[in-house]
């Protein structure tokens, strides 16, 4: 026989067993952090696709989170930036070839600068290593299935369009969100304009959904208006038009002063480099499309 | 028979001459007073195997000190290139190496390794026993962001190129901070950062200012003494004109050996900093396949440089 605490305890047991759990968890629901988290693909991408909104939020009182998401290794030509001749004596001696420099180099310098354009807007860097599928050697450029990639195996992880395919890589991203848990992703768009914006843009999408099965408390995945967005279908439907218009004129020499500090990528010319790569900057309205709003 | 043994005497000067001659041809401007001794190692991560070899260095006894630099690990031969043993691995903790660099050897045979994606400065002893460190990521003192080379002088104060503080950073024998200096338009100019360094006979602090094709000496607290050697890349490069000068070094009667890598040679200058001689080292102008990188100089004149891409020692004689 059971006694009578036994059996009240028995009770608690089987009622806490028959609980309609989602009910507590739909009333405990966490409202996502005022933190704005902008995935970019290389370390000026994040000052490319969404400077001012990032500088306007974080203004705002959002904690902002500066993702570089590959190991950048694909380029950094010191013969870009001003001191290679347009300089006194301390610059190049006369030489008049490329230099790029070396992968290890590469990844160094412009993780450097990328922290230094975070700190622009007071925000916090993160860098995740996803691998791109070319690096430098010395002046040789060795894409991915050369032997010499095989040999150097450039530090880092899965180039990203593989990554897309592994739930271990798409944890790397869904980590990044547990932690910080943002009200606004910002990334670049599916299908983007590069392989490794598109594919980057699909791992967080990834990420993100998988963010919201596990109930953890992520807002709103904005993309920017490039790749499929801008076919024809995308554009008929409506699917491609931008819903979402910041305006970010005040903070447009933010934007410009972290774009300088990407010397090796633009020479340290910021907006007048952005202007002349013919990508023309939305200079007083920033525009987005929400892809996933997990808010209402 | 006499004039026969005279005209084969002759036939065999004409072809020594013809092939001294061919020799200069091939060699360009280099007059070399070296010749390739011996030459190991190979692509691998078996012991003596190498994958990428980045500095070198050899102590008082001759032993010889590699880093090998993407099996996150260091390798000791004895002078004739017999593997001795090797230690690391790839990490983060004491005795692990993420790409290590930079490598110098003190007067008691003890071993400094920079870590360069660690942000440390790592010492072992001669059998690879780890012993201490110092450094972490940052821009105070005894910080670093990413140490290249490192050099130590005749009284084993350690120098340090910290490459992304644009600084030199000195260490005591038991890694403790003494002092610091440089600045990005003295040491190089913002992402033009040196990237070896060596002791000169008079204390001078020697930097191969690689991205401005130059070789740049100051004094042991960094007043700028001079700067020598200008760009000159191909076989029409002359004595003094670099292509990327990476590996340095000094030898025991003050020479300056210089790793002259995108023109595939060796310069080697005297302790003012003129050119005396020079020679290739593939032979081959081939930068899909080697790379000179670094260079270090035995207590006996022999000079020993990694070939980066080939995997590989090389040894020249006097």
């Amino acid at each position: 026989m059971l006694s009578k605490k036994n059996l009240s305890l028995l009770t608690i047991l089987i009622l806490l067993l028959f609980f309609p759990h989602h009910l507590l968890q739909a009333q405990s629901k966490v409202k996502p952090r005022k933190c704005i988290l902008v995935f970019g693909a290389h370390a000026d991408d994040v000052d490319e696709i969404a400077g001012g909104t990032f500088a306007k939020y974080i203004d705002l009182g959002y904690e902002g989170i500066y993702v570089c998401y590959t190991n950048n290794t694909a380029g950094c030509n010191l013969e870009r930036t001003p001191y290679y001749d347009k300089g006194p004596d301390f610059t190049v001696s006369g030489a008049t070839g490329i230099f790029p420099v070396g992968a290890l180099e590469s990844i160094q310098i412009r993780e450097e600068e990328a922290r230094q354009a975070a700190a622009v807007y007071g925000s916090i860097p993160e860098f995740l290593y996803f691998r791109e599928t070319w690096f430098w050697q010395g002046r040789k450029q060795c894409p991915i299935g050369t032997d010499e990639f095989h040999r150097f195996q450039p530090p880092g992880r899965q180039i990203v369009s593989v990554a897309t395919r592994s739930s271990k890589d798409i944890n790397v991203v869904y980590d990044l969100l547990v932690k910080y848990q943002p009200e606004i992703v910002i990334t670049h768009a599916l299908g983007g304009e590069k392989h490794d914006h598109g594919n980057g843009a699909y791992l967080m999408y990834q990420a993100f959904t998988k963010a919201m099965e596990q109930d953890i408390p992520v807002g709103k995945l904005w993309m920017d208006v490039h790749g499929w967005f801008l076919q024809k279908d995308a554009q008929e439907t409506g699917r491609g038009i931008p819903d979402v218009h910041i305006e970010v004129k005040d903070y447009l020499p933010v934007k410009y002063e972290a774009l300088n500090k990407h010397v090796s990528q633009n020479g340290g010319f910021g907006r007048d480099y952005v202007m002349g790569n013919k990508t023309q900057p939305k200079e007083v309205i920033e525009e987005f499309i929400t892809v996933i709003d997990n808010t209402k | 028979m006499k004039n026969i043994s005279w005209m084969k005497n002759q036939s065999l000067f004409i072809f020594l001459n013809v092939l001294v001659l061919l020799f200069t041809c091939i060699s360009g401007n280099a007059q070399s007073d070296r010749v390739m001794f011996k030459q190991w190692g190979e692509f691998g991560d078996g012991p003596g195997q190498l994958k990428f070899p980045a500095m070198i260095a050899v102590d008082n006894s001759g032993h010889i000190y590699v880093v090998d630099q993407h099996n996150h690990r260091i390798q000791k031969f004895d002078s004739q290139g017999n593997f001795l043993l090797m230690w690391g691995k790839n990490g983060d903790e004491p005795g692990e190496f993420n790409y290590p660099y930079g490598i110098a050897v003190d007067s008691r045979g003890n071993v400094y390794v920079s870590d360069m994606n660690n942000h440390r400065i790592q010492k072992f002893s001669s059998g690879g026993e780890y012993l201490k460190s110092t450094g972490s990521y940052g821009t105070e003192d005894g910080q670093l962001k990413y140490p290249y080379g490192i050099a130590l002088d005749e009284k084993d104060v350690l120098y340090a190129i910290d490459a992304f503080n644009y600084r030199i950073q000195k260490f005591d024998s038991e890694l403790k901070f003494l002092s610091e200096w440089g600045s990005e338009e003295e040491i190089g100019f913002r992402l033009y950062i040196p990237h070896e360094i060596a002791i000169a006979a008079d204390g001078n602090v020697i930097l191969s200012d690689r991205q401005n094709h130059r070789i740049s000496v100051f004094t042991s607290d960094g007043a700028l003494v001079k700067r020598f050697g200008k760009y000159g890349e191909g076989k029409e490069a002359g004595g003094g004109q670099f292509s990327e000068p990476h590996g340095v070094c000094v030898s025991k009667n003050g020479d300056i050996f210089v790793c002259d890598r995108y023109n595939f040679c060796i310069q080697k200058f005297n302790s003012s900093g003129e050119y005396q001689s020079g020679w290739k080292t593939s032979g081959v102008f081939d930068d899909s396949k080697h790379f000179p990188l670094g260079i270090a100089a035995g207590p006996d004149g022999t000079v020993y440089v990694t070939d980066n891409y080939a995997h590989c020692i090389q040894v020249y004689k006097p």
